[in-house]
């Protein structure tokens, strides 16, 4: 009872907490009259169309067309209410946040020709969840399995190894380690490609397009695990090294009950729901993280979207991703929280 | 414990640590090569980095000059030769013409071809016209008219200075008046297309052997020689400077827009320290100045404070320092504020159970007892005792404000003016630098970044394990 009611109240608050995200943002950016300018540009991009391809007006001069296009826009200016002060046009603006309308694009343009920004961004939505899931799952699991081993034996070659491994990860930028891994795989050994989702042209069969698309991950998964899984390793080091220096463990293997069970069913068990904590938010990072990481590998997800979108000046769309970042970033937290209590007895019982 | 015990402890305690050593003596390193930038790097250069008419002598995408020492093949460094020139003479047969020369030697010793050629002149002329012959003189003997060149006249009163530039490597002219001599040569003709004016001129020729088969250099003296003749006694050379363009450049090479990337690496030292420190110090004050009113008044405040740092918690910090120094193109030190905004919430956690913890304490109850304000007892309990935490959260957050700010530069969203490592890799992901193969634009920048990082981060795990009273057993 007391669960599903948790649930909720975390719910509601993490959906207060984007909603007042995205209304700062609004403020901030509307405040310095970036959406005003935004919404002008757009209108007088469209009464100019308006116009120029009005057959009526065929053979004007270059003045009358311009006089005419202001004076349109200049209508439908006061029409849209964009001659009153920003405040009382800010409630339509978050309501459009709200339902995900994110306006259109000034300059790009999704693969299926929409310059909604919303549907360029979930185009790219789900290449980037596909590479860095995959990627962060990849290195929980390595990290995991070392730390395991580690935590257990501390003090040992391997441990020593393992932790001066995580801090040296802890401090390289995961972007830098992908240029480097160019370097060496793709220019200097010439035995994977640099970057890019599928080769171009795309391979026909379905089999061997899989195929080509995990050839293109490679590479960036390789360099999410390098970096990803040291940290990883040494926080379960410290949590299983923790929960062995408990008296159950003690008792348990007092009562001969074979390591693996002990490792297995007592340990880990009791470890999980801190670790899985941890893991989560290092895979709600490791999101943020593709936002250069895809830049370098030229992998075309929301990460690369942003520097073009910076690059090109489209304020627009990198205001969408902001948004979109903080719809992803909020839901992702409730996820987290939902796994740590399906994972925590005490708190699925309902007795916290 | 005085304070100089303390201290003599501390420094007992750090040097048993030899990751917190390492660190230390990192970090001093740095401290060192910034101290050196700033007092002998002037900012005039740093300046300098924007205007990229300034480099146009080194060679564009170069490798750091030490390659030479690990390959058998030595590349040619980037020479520049310049000469003063010297009084006209009269030419004997031709009474009215009065001619000046100049010669420029280079003594090249290298396997590998210069990449670029390009002659400066600056010439005085009280002439109407003043003409110009170059020569190239090869070691074998060989000699050529590279250049055939008259300086304008020019309306105003003489003398008039004339400075001009020549690229030679690019001049088309030069490529035809090259064709024509390697005709004579070795018998074969070649378009000019086909030829890199570099190679055919430091080339080794061999009669009947094509010239791209060829790739071997003629080692020597070669010789310039810039010749004047003009109508006027004071007619003269003023100055030639022949700029032989090398393969290696530098300490750590250039990029492609021909900047020596040591001099950004060098001005990135001090920026990284600076950016690092200050916005782990203000970010670490800000937490623990929050922490604490939170965990020792609590009751109203301490809610208003923990949802605030809730909602710091519960949002995309990258994006939205995407969005913020997208729109306001922040100066170096509003950046230092933006991410400092984004970085206190741990400390502000941490210290805000410690602090609830020493309010129960009996010496605060006695404090209170005699009458001492909260502030005092915050100012002169809680904060001496959360200080020794601090240091060592102040080394700890350095490394993820410099790698965010490294994030930020390699977007191109860092302050425009100054020099980062991250607005160096910035360029060279725009240049395609991993891509072609530029390992040393792209291995230093990063390899610091790292470097100042992990120095902090050994540092603070050290301090932390001294300082921290929860970790000490």
């Amino acid at each position: 009872m007391s669960y599903s009611r948790f649930l909720l109240a975390r719910a509601a608050t993490l959906l207060i907490v984007a909603v007042i995200a995205i209304s700062v943002t609004l403020l901030i950016v509307g405040g310095f009259g970036v959406m005003d300018e935004l919404a002008v540009d757009e209108i007088r991009r469209e009464a100019r169309r308006e116009i120029v391809l009005n057959p009526e007006f065929r053979g004007l001069s270059r003045d009358e067309i311009e006089r005419r296009t202001e004076a349109l826009a200049q209508d439908w200016i006061v029409g849209a209410g964009l001659d009153k002060p920003f405040y009382q046009r800010a409630p339509r603006y978050l309501l459009q946040v709200l339902t995900w309308d994110f306006g259109r694009a000034q300059f790009l343009i999704s693969d299926s020709g929409s310059r909604q920004v919303k549907d360029i961004i979930l185009e790219r939505l789900p290449r980037t969840a596909l590479l860095f899931t995959t990627g962060s799952i990849l290195s929980i699991a390595v990290g995991l399995a070392l730390g395991l081993l580690i935590g257990k034996n501390p003090g040992s070659f391997q441990d020593k190894v393992i932790t001066g491994l995580a801090l040296i990860s802890y401090s390289m930028p995961l972007w830098w380690i992908g240029m480097i891994m160019i370097l060496v795989f793709s220019s200097h050994l010439g035995v994977l490609p640099p970057g890019g989702f599928v080769s171009i042209p795309p391979p026909e069969d379905a089999l061997l397009y899989t195929l080509d698309v995990f050839r293109h991950m490679l590479l960036p998964l390789l360099t999410i695990l390098l970096v990803g899984f040291g940290g990883m390793a040494y926080v379960t080091r410290n949590i299983i090294l923790g929960v062995f220096q408990q008296d159950y463990i003690y008792a348990a293997r007092v009562r001969g009950i074979p390591e693996r069970t002990v490792t297995y069913r007592h340990a880990l068990r009791a470890a999980s729901p801190p670790i899985v904590t941890i893991a989560g938010f290092s895979l709600v990072f490791s999101i943020f993280g593709a936002i250069i990481s895809e830049t370098v590998f030229n992998w075309k997800g929301m990460g690369l979207l942003f520097w073009e979108a910076v690059n090109m000046q489209d304020v627009p769309v990198v205001l969408g991703l902001v948004y979109i970042s903080i719809f992803l970033y909020v839901s992702l937290i409730f996820i987290l929280d939902l796994t740590y209590m399906l994972l925590d007895p005490r708190v699925r019982s309902g007795s916290r | 414990m005085k304070e100089g015990e303390r201290v003599k402890w501390f420094m007992s305690e750090l040097s048993k640590s030899k990751a917190g050593v390492l660190g230390l003596v990192m970090i001093l390193i740095l401290i060192g090569i910034s101290a050196y930038t700033l007092a002998a790097v002037p900012t005039r250069d740093m300046e300098k980095w924007n205007q990229l008419d300034q480099w146009l002598d080194n060679p564009p995408s170069a490798p750091p000059k030490w390659i030479n020492l690990l390959t058998e093949k030595s590349l040619p460094e980037t020479y520049i030769v310049e000469s003063r020139g010297g009084a006209a003479a009269s030419i004997s047969e031709v009474p009215e013409l009065y001619s000046s020369e100049v010669t420029l030697k280079y003594d090249f010793h290298y396997d590998d071809f210069p990449s670029s050629l390009i002659l400066s002149v600056t010439v005085l002329s009280y002439s109407e016209e003043l003409y110009m012959r170059v020569l190239w003189e090869r070691p074998n003997g060989d000699r050529m008219t590279i250049i055939d060149h008259i300086f304008p006249s020019s309306p105003e009163d003489p003398p008039h200075k004339i400075s001009e530039r020549f690229y030679i490597s690019t001049d088309p002219e030069v490529k035809m008046r090259l064709t024509s001599f390697i005709l004579e040569e070795t018998g074969l003709s070649l378009y000019p297309e086909e030829m890199s004016t570099n190679r055919v001129l430091f080339l080794k020729l061999m009669q009947g052997r094509s010239v791209s088969n060829s790739t071997e250099p003629l080692k020597g003296t070669y010789k310039v020689r810039v010749m004047v003749q003009g109508f006027d006694s004071r007619d003269s050379i003023e100055s030639a400077k022949l700029s032989i363009g090398g393969k290696v450049h530098g300490l750590a090479g250039t990029d492609s827009s021909r900047r020596d990337l040591l001099l950004g690496i060098l001005w990135g030292t001090p920026v990284a320290l600076m950016v690092g420190l200050f916005t782990a110090i203000l970010s670490t004050f800000t937490g623990l100045t929050l922490g604490a009113t939170s965990g020792f008044y609590l009751g109203k405040l301490d809610e208003v404070i923990q949802r605030f740092t809730d909602f710091m918690m519960s949002i995309p910090a990258l994006p939205i320092l995407i969005l913020l120094s997208f729109l306001f193109r922040p100066s170096i030190w509003n950046l230092v504020l933006l991410l400092a905004l984004f970085g206190w919430m741990g400390v502000c956690k941490v210290t805000r159970s410690m602090a609830m913890q020493f309010r129960e304490e009996k010496y605060i109850e006695a404090a209170r007892s005699l009458g001492a304000s909260n502030l005092w007892i915050i100012t002169h309990h809680i904060l001496p005792q959360l200080l020794p935490y601090t240091f060592a959260q102040v080394a700890l957050s350095v490394p993820s404000a410099i790698i965010s700010e490294a994030a930020l530069s390699f977007l191109g969203l860092g302050d425009p003016t100054i020099v980062t490592w991250g607005r160096l890799l910035h360029d060279a992901q725009i240049a395609g630098a991993a891509l072609n193969n530029y390992w040393w634009w792209v291995i230093t920048p990063g390899l610091l970044i790292a470097l100042v990082a992990s120095s902090f981060s050994l540092l603070g795990n050290a301090l932390d394990k001294i300082l921290h009273p929860k970790l000490r057993r």
